[in-house]
């Protein structure tokens, strides 16, 4: 429980390091000089990773909600640094001054105030607080993408890149600029300030008793209020001095720098998302041997392996560090301090269809509605609605992956925007004759609605993969797992030119012989799908087969209980919902015409994290749930006419998820029809059941349920029983 | 309640549980416990809050892997089994801090016990238009319901039902899978006075009828009356066995408790 990683690993890790270290010296060309200065390079990049990771540990530590939005703060707070030294030639200090001192703690702060506060009162569970964490950061995007749009902006840099010293003399001289010199400081005078803090005040070190005991929090509200301010701001400004410092670095673009910095999440999870010290230490060591790896001349591989383009591969594999070791050390901790032991409650619900049983007149109603739907609605709307419908019915099946993912096995998967991407990609290079793999070997064309098969088909296996550390960990952890997922994809394969430059763009499918190219015909084509989709998810929910599902949803160790076994019915859900947002993004692709695979793209990671927030927002549990969402997602923006407007939307709302439990439709249902939990919510008794379990472990021996032992004692010598 | 009525199919196994040790951390919860549970008896597990009596139930279930130690099952080993084999096997179980299927129904959470363990329907039900409820399996669940006494609850959600009627649907939830070992981890608590009443006669008839069942339980009257044997179990030690008279008059028991300050057990 205190320390997980096994010592022999442990062990490993420091050999592999120094292995690395090794063969950096042995491979890399040139002098001393050269390993120097790409050193020092390191420790620019560094300080930033480890600011990031820092304020990620700190914000985790006293509030116990993984923070997310520190990405979009970050990208806000690059913003607003832009507009005041670049563009308006303040001073960087002064600009550094108001963002970072002045509008960061007041992020931090509002969130505390608007959102938390009122979680915290409401004893709301983890899940909710995930959920409300994430409409910040799509909330924040979805301002900055709002206003700024994908436009790319460089910023100047903070600190000037002129030589402040040297080190060494002579040819063999390394140049120590004052940009690394101000990172370096900033994170040590920032890091150096929070241990004053915690040790030396009176709210610092009530903020290290909450910390060690989250409990305490609760004997005193005031102060528990006062410290999570105090944490949400110093979480924040953190968050924004990594993205200004970041910005001038990679570029600002709204998306682009939130995806670099979400990558520093690897940082926090080195560090177990716990201690401060082992944070900024490998925001150092990543930036380090990251850079460092930039030395390694390209190894050369044998003749019959270059059809996969290895050697692009060697520099990936260094230079994709930060998420490769986030999901490798996900992976390898047996446990993180995961503080919500995995529950979804407020943001699934269930709703007791066996309960109440439906008629089958009922039923029939139900049928004609619906077939009077998507028989009229497609017949009467024109031009551009058309198209939006269509966008609206690609998206639909893409959300549905979450529905049954989340909604009816209790996994949170921010991968889905990643599944829905590989199987547009497959489809796309199929039907263009190629293999979707990095090589130009061709193919016969392949039919779009067959490689829209195939598609959803090779993605099962990938599903069922990322089902694996699944059997083992849910909530925080295994969001962290599948969005480390969705960011390997992305990097490899999406941004790939060897993988996915030929072949981007894709004709509408016919079907024996009869075109479905028509916008109409299109759409028809469209619903049937949405309809067989709509199917195999009632399927996951119905029968025997659902009853499990929800089984092991609501309690594993019950479930194990009777029986089941996880492991079948986990990498089931895992493999069916991978295959269904393959479906959903291949119909994307044929929609659109074209594979988009930029990072504002629909198939970014952060696109995962914008379809999780909106369905949760409309009902994770709900199919209708799914079908909503994707109307709001699409067509605000078109009504607005800018794009990422539907963000702002998603986002606000999901601040307030808190007094949402189940959704738009899920508290829908509850006021108008009764539908749901007569008097306890499982929100709440799952609550109160980890409640229950986390007070035991805290309190060694626990406080029982039974009788005082003195008490019990005396019945048992004394007498009582026959 | 007639007996007869029982839904299981009660053929009990013998457990054993040969020097078990258990440790989080530093901290053992369970040393070298050993105890055997006959068939057609109800086996008691007791001692004070903290004694490590649920983690011994975790351990012989699957759920927490033991540091050392065996689960013996007529005869059979059943180390490295994951618990839903061991549940398969015939291991059932309630839990303590419940663990319900709390989205479902009280009808669907027996019914995933009767239906979990086959696979044959998932397929079917996979890609099938109809999902008809198997009439049998509902008479099965029915009857559990019934003698447990909860019958009227079928269609309530478990999620909704308090503590002492939760207790009672894990119960017949475990009845669902043809246990022939039954841990039953304090299902007493909770309980209204007539409801340990049926639970009382449920378990002794059930044990009548050949099962075993291996109870953890503070409700001392309960323990006293329904036990062939008993054993204690303070600070993760087995500290004495026997019929319940002898375990009454064991000095080591007397010293256990009397002795111990309770405060230092109570936290
Ligand atoms: N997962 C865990 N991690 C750390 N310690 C644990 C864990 N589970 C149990 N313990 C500790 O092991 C000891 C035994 O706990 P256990 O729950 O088995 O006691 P018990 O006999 O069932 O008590 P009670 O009568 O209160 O149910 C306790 O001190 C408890 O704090
Ligand atoms: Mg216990």
């Amino acid at each position: 429980m205190v320390d997980t990683v096994p010592a022999p690993l442990r062990n490993w890790g420091v050999l592999a390091a120094a292995l690395f270290v090794l063969w950096v010296l042995a491979a890399a060309p040139g002098d001393w000089s050269n390993i120097g200065s790409q050193f020092v390079a390191g420790l620019q990049i560094g300080a930033i990773a480890a600011l990031g990771g820092t304020g990620l540990v700190v914000a985790y530590r006293a509030t116990g909600v993984f923070n997310f939005a520190f990405a979009g703060i970050a990208t806000i707070a690059a913003f607003i640094m832009y507009e005041l030294t670049t563009k308006n030639s303040l001073p960087e200090w002064l600009g550094l001054v108001i963002v970072v001192g002045g509008v960061a703690p007041v992020i931090g702060g509002l969130m505390d105030v608007v959102v938390f506060r009122s979680l915290e009162r409401r004893s709301a569970g983890t899940a909710e607080k995930l959920v409300a964490n994430l409409g910040v950061l799509i909330l924040l995007l979805g301002i900055g993408g709002v206003i700024y749009q994908e436009t790319a902006y460089q910023p100047n840099f903070v600190f000037s890149s002129k030589q402040a010293f040297s080190i060494g003399s002579g040819s063999s001289a390394v140049s120590v600029s004052w940009g690394v010199v101000g990172n370096v400081a900033m994170i040590v005078g920032a890091a150096g300030l929070l241990i004053l803090v915690f040790r030396f005040t009176p709210l610092g070190r009530q903020v290290r008793a909450v910390v060690d005991r989250r409990g305490l929090a609760e004997l005193n509200v005031v102060n528990a209020n006062r410290i999570s301010m105090l944490s949400w701001a110093i979480g924040a400004m953190f968050a924004a001095l990594a993205g200004v410092l970041d910005a001038p670095v990679v570029g600002l673009q709204n998306g682009a720098l939130a995806l670099q910095v979400l990558q520093i999440i690897g940082v926090a999870v080195i560090a177990k998302l716990r201690n401060i010290g082992a944070a900024v230490a490998a925001g150092f060591g990543l930036g380090v041997v990251g850079s460092l790896s930039a030395l390694i001349e390209t190894p050369h591989y044998p003749h019959w392996l270059h059809w996969v383009h290895l050697p692009s591969l060697n520099q990936d594999i260094v230079v994709q560090l930060p998420v490769l070791s986030t999901l490798a050390f996900l992976l390898i901790y047996r446990t993180l301090d995961e503080s919500d032991g995995g529950g979804t409650g407020g943001i699934v619900t269930a709703s007791f269809s066996r309960a109440r049983r439906r008629t089958a007149a009922a039923t029939v109603q139900g049928a004609l509605g619906v077939l009077a739907v998507v028989i009229i609605v497609p017949a009467v709307i024109t031009g551009k609605n058309l198209v939006t419908a269509q966008s609206v019915v690609a998206y639909a099946v893409c959300f549905l992956s979450i529905v049954a993912i989340t909604g009816y096995s209790g996994h949170i998967s921010l991968a889905t925007a990643a599944f829905a991407g590989l199987g547009g990609y497959v489809t796309v290079r199929l039907s263009n004759g190629l293999w979707p793999l990095p090589t130009t070997a061709t193919l016969p064309h392949v039919p779009q609605i067959v490689a829209m098969i195939i598609g959803g088909i090779v993605v099962i296996p990938l599903g069922v993969l990322i089902g694996y550390p699944a059997l083992r960990r849910r909530g925080l952890i295994l969001g962290l797992i599948t969005l480390a997922f969705a960011q390997i994809i992305e990097q490899f394969v999406f941004q790939k030119p060897s993988w996915s430059s030929a072949g981007r763009t894709i004709t509408r499918p016919g079907l024996f012989g009869f075109s479905l190219s028509g916008d109409r015909t299109f759409l028809y084509y469209e619903l049937v799908v949405l309809g067989l989709i709509l199917l195999l998810v009632r399927n996951l929910r119905s029968g025997a087969l659902g009853r499990i599902l929800g089984a092991m949803r609501d309690s594993e160790k019950g479930a194990v209980s009777v029986g089941i076994s996880l492991r079948r019915y986990k990498l089931l859900i895992f493999g069916a919902s991978s295959f269904i947002a393959a479906i959903g993004g291949s119909l994307l692709v044929q929609q659109q015409g074209t594979l988009n695979l930029n990072q504002d793209g629909p198939f970014s990671p952060l696109a995962g994290l914008y379809w999780f927030g909106a369905v949760v927002v409309f009902g994770l549990s709900y199919r209708s749930g799914a079908i909503l969402a994707a109307v709001l997602y699409v067509s605000v923006d078109v009504a607005t006419g800018r794009t990422n407007s539907s963000l702002i939307v998603i986002g606000a709302v999901a601040l307030f998820i808190g007094y949402l439990p189940g959704g738009v439709i899920g508290s829908g249902l509850r006021v108008f029809s009764g539908d749901g939990i007569d008097d306890v919510s499982p929100a709440q008794r799952s609550l109160a059941r980890f409640a229950a379990e986390r007070r035991r472990r805290e309190t060694a021996p626990p406080p029982g349920t039974g009788l005082k032992p003195s008490a019990f004692a005396e019945k048992l010598l004394v007498g009582g029983g026959e | 309640m007639t007996v007869a009525a029982a839904p299981v199919r009660l053929r009990g196994a013998r457990l054993e549980v040969r020097d078990l040790t258990k440790s989080f951390g530093g901290f053992v919860a369970v040393r070298d416990a050993s105890l055997v549970a006959e068939p057609g008896q109800v086996t008691s597990l007791i001692g004070p809050n903290g004694a490590g009596k649920t983690t011994l139930f975790h351990c012989v279930s699957g759920i927490e892997p033991p540091d050392a130690g065996h689960t013996i099952l007529d005869g059979q080993s059943l180390r490295g089994m994951t618990p839903d084999r061991r549940a398969r096997a015939g291991m059932a179980r309630t839990f303590q801090i419940l663990e319900l299927f709390g989205g479902l129904t009280v009808a669907e959470n027996l019914q995933v016990a009767v239906e979990g363990r086959s696979v044959s329907r998932i397929w079917r039900d996979l890609f099938s238009l109809r999902h008809p409820d198997n009439p049998e399996v509902e008479a099965q669940v029915q009857q559990a319901l019934d003698l447990v006494g909860i019958g009227h609850l079928a269609h309530r959600p478990a999620g909704s039902l308090p503590t002492g009627l939760s207790r009672l649907v894990e119960l017949a939830r475990a009845l669902c899978t043809e246990p022939r070992v039954l841990l039953l981890d304090e299902p007493a608590s909770g309980l209204s006075t007539a409801e340990t009443d049926r639970l009382h006669r449920v378990l002794s008839s059930l044990a009548d009828l050949g099962l075993t069942i291996l109870l953890v339980e503070h409700d001392i009257e309960l323990v006293m009356a329904l036990s062939k044997t008993i054993y204690v179990l303070d600070f993760g030690v087995v500290i004495a066995a026997g019929t319940p008279a002898e375990v009454r008059a064991n000095p080591d028991v007397r010293a256990a408790y009397l002795g111990a300050d309770p405060d230092e057990v109570e936290s």
